[in-house]
């Protein structure tokens, strides 16, 4: 008996000497890369809302968006358009798996794509979609009932990524996506992180690290906690006031980037005093965008002279900004009818002071003092400046009855990379006469004219020289005033090498960092 | 004893009504349309459709008078629908079901570090009353108390998460990650609980039980223990028991702070983007929790304090 407990328990001890000595190597092999962000995805399924999946590297879609904000090959190596704009073609990669080992196909894609336009809700209602086909393995035919030249933008949105069949129940939920990414999805714990790991058969560059631990955290402040303590590499959308913090602490890396969201004034056109243009010119004038920027934004940001950073393919790069030149701002005015009859400091008109309400929101901490500093540059001309802050909801109701003279706002411009949408929504009379939050009530014969005919044109450098004139003409005509363009701030710990933002916050592109 | 128990729970059925109301006027006279910022929280766009729109206000019963949408959504709640999170597409349940062990999780363990210290610190001030002892606890008190738990937050994670490197400094995994923020909020409620304790503590050794108990010469050690702590515990434990509701309340900020999935975060993250149904269930758990406590607490009284028992009857 007593010799038969020994050999137990010298097998027992082998056994935990075995499987210690197993975890120990896993460990030494296994390079874990931990981030966070504050971002959680609401669900599991891609097609639902797949933002997560597509920046994590664990689902792909046909289009990819590069670094200007254009749409590139991804799934799809290639795209044509029929001359009457109503079929396109896309000829996908031969080389992709799946990560359970599928073939990629064009039936995987179609279904895939068929699933999202109904589980995405409204994403793709836009698109005027009159059959999916997929005539061979490589091909995929997208027939439309009228043109559409954004099409290959919609499909870099991440709800349009493509899963293998295997991801689904039998009622045809997403159980596990299996995606054809970098890497591949092992787990998620709502509102606590997401876990991917290596796809080691990935058809581009394979990731350097082996698993990625994506955790959530809403506070900026408990990211740089993180950070600080060495429990993550990388921490996203920091604040200004914490990046200074790291700038000229060793051991840590401050990147930024001018992503796709600019800050602006939207004036409203349909009364007075900015239903005239020189009025609307003169706040430009009288706005010192370099101040706002140093000292409300400690730096982070760049100053607007366009809709688009000058970084993204659609901007156009010609636009000369509006200088800060109070004199030639009193000049418009004056030039407007508004002078300073009775030396009170306030320009008046009729008898009418010059008094104006600015509207603005918390939400983006930032807004309101940029506000503050506005209103302090608009009294500098003669300009009486109320400022009424209040919640996005209630300033938003406010403008929508056109109960404002100055909307100030943080606009987003490339959900989907391509101008059409956005300037279609706050340019276009359809959208200003209704909606958007970009131009209020203005309307433009040529601008009207140059977005239409943007719309029906598949040539993408066509249609870039007609959004390129359409922002020129709306710089000019100033129905908004564009101050400066968001800074996406993210500290990496100084071992990590090529982490990259992206401006439209497509992808990480994890695969393309490593820890050295 | 029966009657009384009856009583009190019938009490919370007009106090259950008027939470309900209040919470579904709040919602609803909140700025805003509350279907467009969903599909502007879900899509992902400024610009929601008008079409999804329209058929997202018929199916929320948004365009209906007041008082027929809180009737369905009454009738819905009353039959165990708390309705969906347009956001996860889960139900609103088991949203709640989700968050609430990590919220009393984090809870009870504030409690017992409540417990822990402000019980054994608060007898020792009432012993050494007007002592040093006595001065810092009641320093300390004020301290605490007029400390923002933001603030208390930030300070517990850099020095036990960072300079210390003992605990995690956020976020999820064993019961490590919940020892910061249960000391977090905990720190408020040790400050009035150990006043409380001393409070009492003195009250009860000024008895004339005590007294008797002192001159049958019983040594000061067995007096405090058998005869006075027992005594002396009744308000503090009752004072706690109310309290364990409000650290439900206090696990807001902690919550997010410290990014544990509880409640707190939960109703946090649904208010900003304007979840509904998810906000009026997590408005209604936390009432029906504070509540329920609260009638535990009254019941736990009638036990312990007899004479409360006899005015009731």
């Amino acid at each position: 008996m007593k010799k038969k407990e020994g050999f137990l328990f010298i097998l027992l001890a082998f056994v935990v000497m075995g499987a210690g000595c197993t975890e120990q190597e896993q460990q030494e092999e296994l390079q874990t890369l931990s981030i966070s962000g504050q971002w959680s995805p609401n669900t599991i399924d891609p097609h639902q809302s797949g933002y997560i999946a597509q920046r994590l590297g664990y689902a792909e879609t046909l289009v990819g968006v590069n670094y200007e904000g254009k749409i590139a090959p991804n799934l799809a190596k290639s795209w044509e358009v029929s001359d009457d704009g109503k079929n396109w073609t896309f000829i996908l990669r031969e080389d992709v798996l799946f990560h359970d080992g599928t073939p990629f196909t064009a039936g995987i894609m179609k279904n895939s794509l068929e699933r999202s336009l109904v589980r995405s809700e409204s994403i793709f209602e836009k698109i005027p979609i009159s059959a999916i086909e997929a005539p061979d393995d490589r091909t995929l035919v997208i027939r439309l009932e009228s043109p559409f030249p954004a099409l290959p933008a919609y499909f870099s949105k991440a709800e349009s990524v493509a899963l293998a069949p295997g991801s689904y129940d039998e009622d045809g939920n997403v159980l596990k996506p299996i995606g054809t990414g970098p890497f591949s999805f092992e787990s998620w714990k709502p509102e606590e992180e997401v876990v991917v790991v290596k796809n080691p058969d990935y058809w581009g560059q394979t990731a350097s690290v082996d698993k990625v631990i994506y955790r959530i955290m809403p506070e900026a402040l408990t990211r740089k906690m993180l950070l600080d303590s060495k429990e993550i590499k990388i921490a996203m959308i920091l604040s200004p006031e914490i990046a200074e913090e790291y700038t000229e602490k060793d051991g840590y890396t401050v990147l930024q980037q001018p992503i796709a969201r600019v800050r602006m004034l939207g004036f409203n056109t349909e009364r007075e005093p900015f239903d005239d243009k020189r009025v609307r010119q003169a706040v430009n004038y009288a706005i010192d965008r370099e101040a706002i920027v140093t000292y409300v934004l400690h730096g982070y940001g760049t100053t607007a002279a366009g809709l688009f950073p000058t970084g993204f393919y659609w901007a156009n790069k010609e636009i000369a900004p509006y200088t800060y030149d109070t004199e030639k701002a009193k000049s418009l005015l004056e030039e407007a009818g508004w002078t300073d009859t009775n030396g009170d400091g306030t320009l008046d008109k009729n008898g009418n002071p010059l008094k104006i309400t600015l509207i603005t929101y918390p939400e983006r901490a930032e807004l309101p003092s940029i506000a503050e500093v506005i209103q302090q540059q608009l009294k500098n001309v003669g300009i009486d400046t109320e400022l009424q802050v209040l919640n996005v909801d209630a300033a938003n109701s406010l403008r929508n009855q056109g109960d404002f003279d100055i909307f100030l706002v943080g606009r987003g411009l490339l959900f989907v990379p391509d101008p059409d949408e956005i300037m279609m929504t706050d340019y276009h009379s359809s959208g200003t006469s209704t909606d958007g939050w970009g131009a209020y009530r203005w309307y433009n014969e040529s601008v009207d004219g140059l977005l239409e005919e943007a719309r029906t044109t598949s040539d993408m450098a066509v249609r870039k020289e007609l959004y390129d004139e359409a922002q020129a003409i709306i710089v000019e005509e100033a129905p908004v005033a564009y101050l400066n363009y968001y800074v996406n701030i993210d500290v990496t710990t100084s071992d990590i090498e090529g982490y990259r933002l992206h401006p439209t916050e497509y992808s990480l592109y994890l695969e393309n960092v490593s820890i050295v | 004893m029966h009657t009384i128990i009856l009583n009190r729970l019938l009490q919370m059925v007009p106090v259950m009504i008027g939470i309900s109301l209040i919470t579904f006027a709040v919602i609803s006279l909140s700025p805003g349309d509350p279907a467009e910022i969903t599909l502007r929280a879900t899509l992902g766009t400024e610009s929601p459709p008008k079409e999804a729109i329209a058929r997202l206000h018929e199916e929320m019963g948004l365009d209906d008078p007041w008082y027929i949408s809180y009737m369905k959504w009454a009738s819905r709640v009353l039959h165990g629908n708390l309705g969906y999170s347009y956001q996860t597409k889960r139900s609103t349940i088991e949203e709640i079901a989700y968050a609430l062990p990590t919220t009393f999780e984090l809870a009870f363990l504030s409690i017992i570090f409540s417990a822990a210290t402000a019980i054994p610190l608060g007898i020792l001030a009432a012993l050494r009353q007007n002592g040093p002892l006595d001065h810092l606890c009641r320093l300390s008190s004020i301290i605490s108390l007029s400390s923002p738990e933001y603030f208390v937050a930030i300070v517990f994670m850099l020095v036990g998460g960072i300079y210390l490197g003992i605990f995690p400094v956020a976020g999820t995994g064993g019961i490590e990650y919940f020892i910061l923020p249960a000391l977090t909020l905990s720190i408020g409620l040790s400050a009035v609980t150990m006043r409380i304790m001393r409070t009492s503590m003195i009250e009860t050794l000024e008895q004339d039980y005590i007294r008797t108990a002192r001159a049958k010469g019983l040594s000061r050690r067995i007096v405090i223990q058998r005869h006075a702590l027992k005594n002396a515990l009744i308000p503090v434990l009752i004072y706690m028991g109310t309290q364990f509701g409000w650290l439900f309340g206090g696990a807001v900020i902690i919550e997010s702070m410290f990014a544990l999935p509880g409640l707190g975060r939960l109703l946090v993250e649904s208010v900003s983007s304007m979840d509904i149904m998810v906000v009026q269930g997590c408005i209604l758990t936390f009432a029906a929790i504070i509540v329920l406590i609260n009638l535990g607490v009254d019941l736990a009284q009638l036990y312990l304090d007899p004479s409360i028992r006899d005015q009731g009857e």
